[in-house]
């Protein structure tokens, strides 16, 4: 019996200084000194012995209980306070690629689009959403476009039925707002928009707009100049550099074009703004609702002024992150879509 | 509209240059896109001709010129596969500075002395691109200085002109703006030579509202020639082909006044008399360009008694056009109706750049310049003998537009206060008078516009006219406070959950796409069940492929989930949310928003070392998740079947009732007709469905205080059993004690036989008032297990553990 605990000795001696964290020092613990281990058997059992054995074999089990009990206290404090590995590299290659957790990306559109919903909401506009089939009364003629107006010939429209439409602007949504609400009106309307339009770099025949309108009794062409001035510092940078000038759109009178300064060549003249333009890159068109567009609603344009406006969100992405090429958001590579 | 420097400054006083005019002309609502300056070149960089092209001795890709430069011969090193003997090209010579400044040294190219350099397009700075060296046109002297070849310099401006503002299509339109905003004036046309003998053609108008006004001139002694240089650059420069200088000279005063002139061959107008009249029915007319028309009574035409001539603003006629042979004119300047003119070249197919004009409305006062400027310019450039005064017909004079404009409307809708004064003097710059003082009261006047500012009808038109003068600069930017309507939450309940659910599934791993909703052929596995008749086909597409709007997000997540993998991606996990459509009701249809999963390809074998060729649980899973997310209970679930999913392999999710979602393996020919030869698993969520559903807002429920009792249950079932099944019996077998229920294993094996299955089960059990007892959890289990064996004949395997024996 001697014998064999100072054979259990060494062994579990052994053990516990080559234990390299703090699992395998546990499972030396639990092997040599554990409620299962040999020699919790053998203490366990001395009540069966003869009293000589009892006396010698007690007081050399006790002793190697006590040593291994050191034994481990010291591994453990070698380990480190937390028991963990203090030389882990040596048994483990933390190099390793983690195992990837697939992380799926948002469209550049649509973070773009949440973005410039997020600007207008802290500036206080409604996001309100409206159909994509359109009848003509709520794509043109409401807005200062009836039949034969020349400017329906600008825009090239889709016709599902001779009175039936896919909207060529969500100015249509600004109409049904309208046209139930009574002002004041603050409202943004995110959508996609259709034209029968060549398909190049900068045109595609579906895309995203944004358009804004803000209906009061004071709102002047102050304001929206304030507004967007507002809103292209918070998308592009508080240093860009906003033109206003005149433009025209038939539901709007004054009408305004914007334009910011190239931010990347500064307005000498590159690539994105063209060489020979002077450097202004138009974002947005907007202007005075046209007294028309309110009598179509029922508003009377003596007591409300308001202001719309309204940007292509592919050119606003296309600017600011840089992408040549407007169908690369339609193709939905992976490759792309991965890069934001 | 392109415009030179010179002949804009012919009419006005121009900016120091032209970036500043492009700036002018912005700031007035005329944003230029692009200014093409006149090149200037070093005179040291002249015209040569290549005598000899021998290769270069060291180098396979370059070549040795022997280029005659007049004085002297050169020895150049060319680079350009195009150069070959005899081209005339433009030579920088040693010392020569090119327009992008660097300055030209000798230099040895590959250990061989170049004497110069031949120039490209793009090295010159005539375009911005180039391939090869510039073959120079024509037969330019050599030894000459390549500005020759260049002509004038003149710089050119694209002027970008919105809709309304038809009166600046042309040079004087646009000097009119630039005198505004120069407080200058447009300087006058030169008054015609004196006139000499020749009487003007009688003139008869049938109908005044077709023909508002109609002027007539002669002009004979004609020499048809090529056109004077300045002439010639001027057209060319803006984008026109130049003919001859008769031709040439009524194009020129249509770009330059907006207003056509048509020159009829005086010879061919039988008695000299001119009818303007309808078309009658049968009546046929052989156009310039040599076309037959078909006339019908739509149509205006010019005819003389016998035969028609042209038609009327839109063409003239092959017979009586100017030919080489022609010496004596007949110039007619009109106002033809704009509808009229519109419809009838509508009928006809024809647009041409008179016809446009046109439509658009030409200035009546305008018509009687423009036809003494050109009979001014025949007589110069083609030594032409102004016949009498013009015929003048016009009977459709209409007395100038009045509009009232109140100072207190301006400063409402511009956000500044501007003064009575300044207002008028603003409006006098663009010649629009005030023609009765400011009245009191609303501080009111009347102001009459010219007769070319068609576009001028209300108040607002005034008062941007005002703010344009002012300058759209000098108004203050300004944002003012204000609160959304009261009861307008902000954001529609739906597009937040719409952001949320696209939120989830990209945490999810899903890559977000977006695809055309315009689409080709629709497979008839998304068809609607209504049939055909419920697509939406676009009446005018642009092509086949682009013919109906979509009813299902599944098959553009494919095909893009094919084109990936294609592309040599390994797996490709999609989500897309997005408007499907369907034709009915009318009168705009139905549209519904959906969420379209896909999942297909292997997974990276290093993230997912176990990874299952049939990922058909994954992407359920990755449905359950989003739609736990929401807070909605995602258990409750039913075959499906549509033609979009594989025989046996579709599953509706639902909830209250309600399909919030449809999933499954893509069936092969859905997968096969968006060219994904890979097998696929998708799901379709309903927007509309899941907004019903999911809560608004969670509420806390409190922690447990007591412990849990945990049972692993496992039972024997045949294999034709559906889980869902068995799961739902727990559920209601188990009392208010059970907690939850969880599958962890499904085991198939010969011990249990063939068509067995083993399902194993984690159950928990608790109570919200007190510590369970373990012979109450064994009297529930024991209940569960019999309540299993009658709904599904299962036997229990190997007993109930107790938890804890569970890893």
């Amino acid at each position: 019996m001697i014998e064999r605990l100072d054979a259990l000795e060494t062994e579990a001696a052994r053990a516990m200084d080559a234990a390299r964290d703090g699992g395998a020092l546990e499972e030396a613990r639990v092997r040599w000194l554990g409620r299962k281990s040999e020699l919790t058997q053998i203490l366990r059992g001395l009540k069966d012995l003869t009293p000589a054995e009892r006396s010698s074999v007690g007081a050399r089990a006790n002793q190697l209980r006590e040593s291994l009990e050191r034994r481990y206290e010291e591994s453990r404090a070698r380990l480190g306070a937390d028991g963990g590995p203090s030389d882990a590299a040596a048994s483990r290659d933390l190099t390793l690629p983690g195992r990837s957790i697939p992380r799926g990306h948002r469209h550049l559109i649509s973070q773009v689009l949440a973005e410039v919903r997020g600007i207008f909401h802290g500036m206080g506009y409604a996001l309100a959403e409206g159909p994509e089939v359109e009848d003509d009364a709520h794509n043109f003629g409401a807005l200062n476009m009836p039949k034969g107006h020349p400017a329906r010939a600008l825009t090239d429209t889709f016709y599902l039925r001779p009175e039936v439409l896919l909207r060529t602007h969500t100015s249509s949504v600004q109409i049904r707002v309208m046209e139930q609400r009574r002002p004041p009106i603050r409202i943004i309307c995110p959508g996609r928009v259709y034209r029968n339009e060549a398909v190049d770099a900068t045109h595609l025949f579906e895309f995203h707009q944004v358009e804004g309108l803000y209906v009061d009794e004071n709102v002047t062409l102050a304001d929206l100049k304030g507004t967007l001035d507002s809103f292209l510092k918070q998308y592009f940078g508080p240093n860009t550099e906003m033109r206003f000038s005149p433009s025209y759109f038939p539901f709007v009178e004054p009408g305004a074009q914007v334009e910011i300064r190239c931010f990347f060549c500064s307005g000498k003249g590159c690539g994105v703004c063209g060489p020979l333009s002077g450097g202004w890159l138009e974002v947005l068109g907007a202007g005075m609702v046209h007294p028309n567009v309110f009598r179509a609603v029922g508003y009377d344009p003596e007591r409300y002024t308001g202001f719309a406006f309204g940007a292509g969100i592919e050119r606003l992405t296309m600017l600011r992150h840089g992408v040549p090429d407007i169908r690369l958001f339609y193709e939905n590579d992976i490759r792309f879509l991965h890069q934001f | 509209m392109k415009v030179t420097w010179g002949w804009l400054a012919d009419w006005v006083d121009l900016p120091p240059t032209p970036e500043a005019l492009a700036e002018v002309l912005a700031m007035r609502g005329f944003p230029v896109a692009a200014i093409e300056q006149g090149a200037t070149l070093d005179p040291a960089i002249v015209v040569g001709r290549v005598l000899e092209v021998s290769p270069h001795p060291n180098a396979d890709r370059l070549r040795l010129c022997s280029v005659d430069i007049g004085a002297s011969k050169l020895s150049i090193v060319c680079g350009a596969s195009n150069v070959a003997p005899g081209m005339a090209v433009a030579v920088a010579q040693i010392g020569s500075k090119l327009p992008d400044g660097t300055k030209l040294r000798k230099s040895k190219i590959r250990g061989v002395e170049s004497e110069g350099m031949i120039c490209s397009e793009r090295e010159l700075g005539l375009s911005a691109e180039s391939e090869g060296i510039w073959a120079l046109p024509g037969n330019p002297a050599v030894g000459g200085p390549v500005q020759a070849v260049l002509g004038t310099g003149d710089a050119i401006l694209d002027v970008e002109i919105t809709a309304n503002r038809t009166d600046c299509m042309s040079v004087r339109g646009l000097a009119r703006e630039i005198a505004s905003s120069g407080r200058k004036h447009v300087k006058q046309a030169p008054p015609p030579p004196a006139p000499e003998k020749a009487p003007p053609p009688r003139v008869t108008v049938e109908d005044p509202r077709d023909c508002r006004r109609y002027m007539a001139r002669v002009v004979e002694g004609l020499r048809i020639a090529p056109s004077p240089d300045w002439l010639k650059q001027r057209l060319e420069a803006t984008g026109f082909r130049s003919i001859n200088n008769v031709v040439d000279v009524t194009n020129y005063v249509l770009r330059t006044h907006g207003q056509p002139i048509h020159a009829f061959d005086a010879s061919r107008v039988d008695g000299m008399e001119i009818l303007v009249r309808r078309a009658r029915a049968g009546e046929k007319l052989t156009l310039l360009d040599g076309r037959d028309v078909a006339l019908h009574p739509g149509v205006l035409l010019i005819a003389d008694r016998k035969k028609p001539l042209a038609l009327a603003g839109i063409m003239g006629g092959l017979e009586s056009g100017v030919t080489d042979a022609t010496t004596r004119v007949i110039l007619e300047s009109a106002e033809f109706a704009p509808e009229l003119t519109r419809d009838a070249a509508r009928s006809l197919g024809l647009d041409t750049d008179a016809s446009q004009r046109f439509i658009q409305g030409v200035d009546p006062v305008g018509v009687a310049t423009a036809l003494d400027e050109t009979a001014r310019l025949l007589a110069e450039t083609a030594s032409g003998a102004v016949g009498q005064p013009a015929t003048d017909l016009w009977p459709g004079k209409t007395p100038p537009r009045s509009v009232r404009l109140r100072r207190g409307r301006l400063t409402r809708l511009l956000g500044i206060d501007v003064g009575r004064d300044v207002i008028a003097d603003a409006l006098a710059t663009l010649e629009i008078r005030q023609t009765a003082p400011w009245d009191g009261t609303d501080e009111a006047a009347t102001f009459e516009s010219p007769s070319y500012r068609k576009d001028l009808e209300i108040e607002e038109d005034l008062i941007e006219e005002v703010a344009r003068v002012v300058g759209y600069d000098k108004i203050p930017a300004r944002v003012t406070g204000g609160q959304v309507a009261a009861g307008w939450s902000g954001v529609p309940s739906s597009a937040s959950l719409l952001t949320r659910i696209m939120e989830i599934a990209c945490g999810l791993g899903f890559d977000e796409i977006i695809s055309n909703a315009l689409v080709g052929a629709i497979p008839p596995e998304v068809t609607p069940e209504s049939g055909p008749t419920d697509l939406w086909e676009v009446q005018n597409p642009k092509s086949r492929e682009l013919k109906h709007l979509r009813t299902s997000l599944l098959p553009g997540l494919l095909h893009a989930a094919g084109r990936n993998l294609r592309h040599g991606v390994r797996e490709a996990r999609l989500v897309e949310a997005g408007t499907v459509f369907r034709a009915s009701p009318p009168p705009l249809g139905s549209e519904r928003i959906e969420i379209g999963f896909v999942l297909t390809g292997a997974p990276d074998p290093w993230a997912e070392p176990s990874g299952s060729d049939d990922r058909y649980l994954e992407l359920k899973g990755a449905i359950e998740s989003c739609l736990e997310a929401l807070g909605i209970d995602s258990r409750k679930s039913a075959p499906y079947h549509d033609r979009c999913w594989a025989r046996d392999a579709g599953l509706s999710i639902e909830s209250e009732g309600k399909k919030l979602a449809r999933l499954g393996q893509v069936s092969l020919q859905l997968a096969a007709a968006t060219d994904l030869e890979r097998p696929a698993w998708a799901a379709v969520l309903d927007l509309l469905a899941i907004a019903e559903v999911a809560p608004a807002r969670r509420r806390f429920t409190p922690l447990p205080k007591y412990p849990a009792v945990k049972r692993d249950l496992a039972i024997v079932v045949d294999r034709a059993v559906r889980q869902g099944e068995v799961e739902e019996t727990i559920r209601r077998g188990g009392g208010r004690l059970l907690e939850s229920v969880r599958l962890f294993d499904v085991f198939e094996g010969e011990q249990l036989g063939s068509d067995k299955k083993s399902l194993a089960y984690a159950l928990v059990f608790r109570s919200t008032e007190r510590t369970l007892q373990d012979r109450e959890v064994d009297q529930a289990v024991s209940d569960l297990v019999r309540a299993l064996g009658a709904a599904h004949g299962a036997t229990l395997r190997g007993g109930v553990e107790s938890a804890a024996g569970r890893p």
